[in-house]
């Protein structure tokens, strides 16, 4: 098992480490819990690395570590999975009202919001609903395609076009009241 | 004055490059017309910069790799890994038998990297090493004159068939020069660096602020190091056939390797 498991595990996994750090610190939310559920997730990749065949070793390889998170966040944070597919029907009615930001002018003040505006998203981000957040991540931060992230999370590319949608709808709602 | 749900799936997946060429022009038509997209169109772009800014944060520490890596070698020594409990994962673990794999997992890394160490083969290596180094060091220092130069580039194009063509007679190397603007990574240019005294072709990228030089050179014997990061600026390296392809930014790795992988993908056929 072990030269070829190695010489594959330095290939596939090591040069990844970084970008599944990133999504399991997204997903848990945490940089200490980020780096138990990479520990475990690399334990995993590499006793699986050799029934791994040629394909695509990056959606591969954060299909493991978004398993290993999920199942991690509910060894140790049950409450965290609770669900909220939909928007509340308030926030949704706000988005569909929304729009007078839109048309605004930018003025010096926005320029001194800009720094407020990104504690604001961070804030935002965090809160979104776990699934919402991780088909985020995986779109925004790592740049995957619709068909990697369908893929990753095993649902359908309509599942993640209105998550995606929803994640961003309810950002931009949230950074509207930020700046009130 | 409200978009319907429809739209706004379209909308996004304009954004991000999804729709096929028929449906993103008849998108754009849609969003020349109407002012209300053509302003939610903006909003979309202004928070994935925004995004891009707080998604990607601190990499992860050389401790977590670390204990990555001596966890790895003590899954090995495992007679029957199946039976085993699952190994307590801690990265506080005072496990001396952990302490103890630690640097032998280290040194086989580097093993692997390097390819082995057995007697003369060694100095070969080691000298292999040192000039794969300088071979980085100067594409490196290559890309930052370009930085410097008003532009980047000697040809200023969008279009692979026009910055391909270009190199012909300029270096002996025909590199495939991919656009990948619906990935968010459009080519801007094409120049001609010289790297180990022989010229060699560089495609110009950007990605939002950050300019990426792609060297290609001959030296696939040398193996760069996959990725490395030199005074801030990230270089990663890959190989097709018996080219090397470097990709040299100071955008952040997280989304340097994404356009590597986007590549990679590329030269194989795919994508």
């Amino acid at each position: 098992m072990t030269t070829l498991a190695k010489a594959r595990f330095a290939q596939i996994v090591l040069p990844r480490i970084d970008e599944g750090y990133r999504l399991a610190r997204w997903l848990t939310g945490s940089a200490t819990d980020a780096e138990d559920v990479m520990q475990e997730a690399c334990i995993k990749a590499f006793r699986a690395i050799e029934s791994f065949a040629e394909g695509n070793a990056r959606a591969w390889f954060l299909t493991i570590v978004r398993n290993v998170a999920y199942s991690w966040l509910q060894r140790h944070r049950p409450v965290k999975l609770v669900s909220l597919e939909d928007l509340s029907p308030d926030a949704q009615q706000e988005m569909e009202t929304g729009g007078l930001m839109a048309n605004a002018v930018p003025t010096p003040e926005d320029l001194l919001l800009a720094k407020q505006r990104s504690t604001a998203l961070l804030g935002a981000v965090e809160t979104l609903p776990l699934h919402l957040r991780e088909t985020l991540v995986l779109r925004e931060f790592h740049g995957l395609s619709y068909r990697e992230i369908a893929a990753i999370g095993d649902i359908p590319i309509g599942t993640v076009m209105s998550r995606l949608a929803k994640a961003r709808q309810s950002l931009l709602l949230r950074l509207k009241e930020a700046e009130r | 004055m409200t978009i319907d749900n429809e739209t706004l799936l379209l909308l996004n997946a304009y954004h991000d490059g999804e729709l096929s060429p028929v449906e993103a022009l008849s998108m754009e038509r849609r969003i020349k017309a109407e002012p209300e997209l053509a302003a939610f169109t903006r909003q979309l772009g202004e928070l994935s910069s925004g995004l891009s800014e707080i998604l990607p944060g601190d990499p992860a520490s050389s401790r977590l790799r670390g204990s990555i890596l001596a966890s790895i070698t003590t899954d090995l020594t495992h007679d029957d890994v199946s039976n085993e409990p699952e190994p307590e994962i801690s990265l506080q673990s005072a496990d001396p038998r952990r302490a103890y794999w630690g640097p032998i997992a280290a040194a086989l890394a580097i093993g692997l990297v390097g390819g082995g160490f057995a007697g003369g083969y060694f100095t070969h290596l080691a000298q292999t090493e040192t000039r794969a180094a300088a071979i980085e060091n100067e594409i490196l220092t290559a890309h930052l004159r370009g930085l410097i130069a008003p532009q980047p580039f000697d040809i200023a194009s969008s279009e692979s068939h026009v910055v391909k063509p270009w190199f012909n007679g300029k270096t002996t190397i025909a590199p495939t020069t991919p656009d990948f603007s619906a990935q968010g990574f459009p080519l801007v240019g094409g120049r001609v660096d010289v790297i180990d005294r022989k010229p060699v072709p560089v495609m110009i990228y950007k990605r939002r602020q950050h300019t990426i030089s792609v060297t290609v050179t001959t030296s696939s014997d040398l193996a760069l190091p996959v990725q490395s990061v030199i005074d801030g600026t990230n270089v990663t390296s890959w190989t097709d056939g018996n080219l090397t392809y470097s990709a040299v930014s100071d955008l952040n790795l997280g989304e340097l390797s994404s356009f590597a992988d986007l590549y990679r993908k590329r030269l194989a056929g795919g994508g």
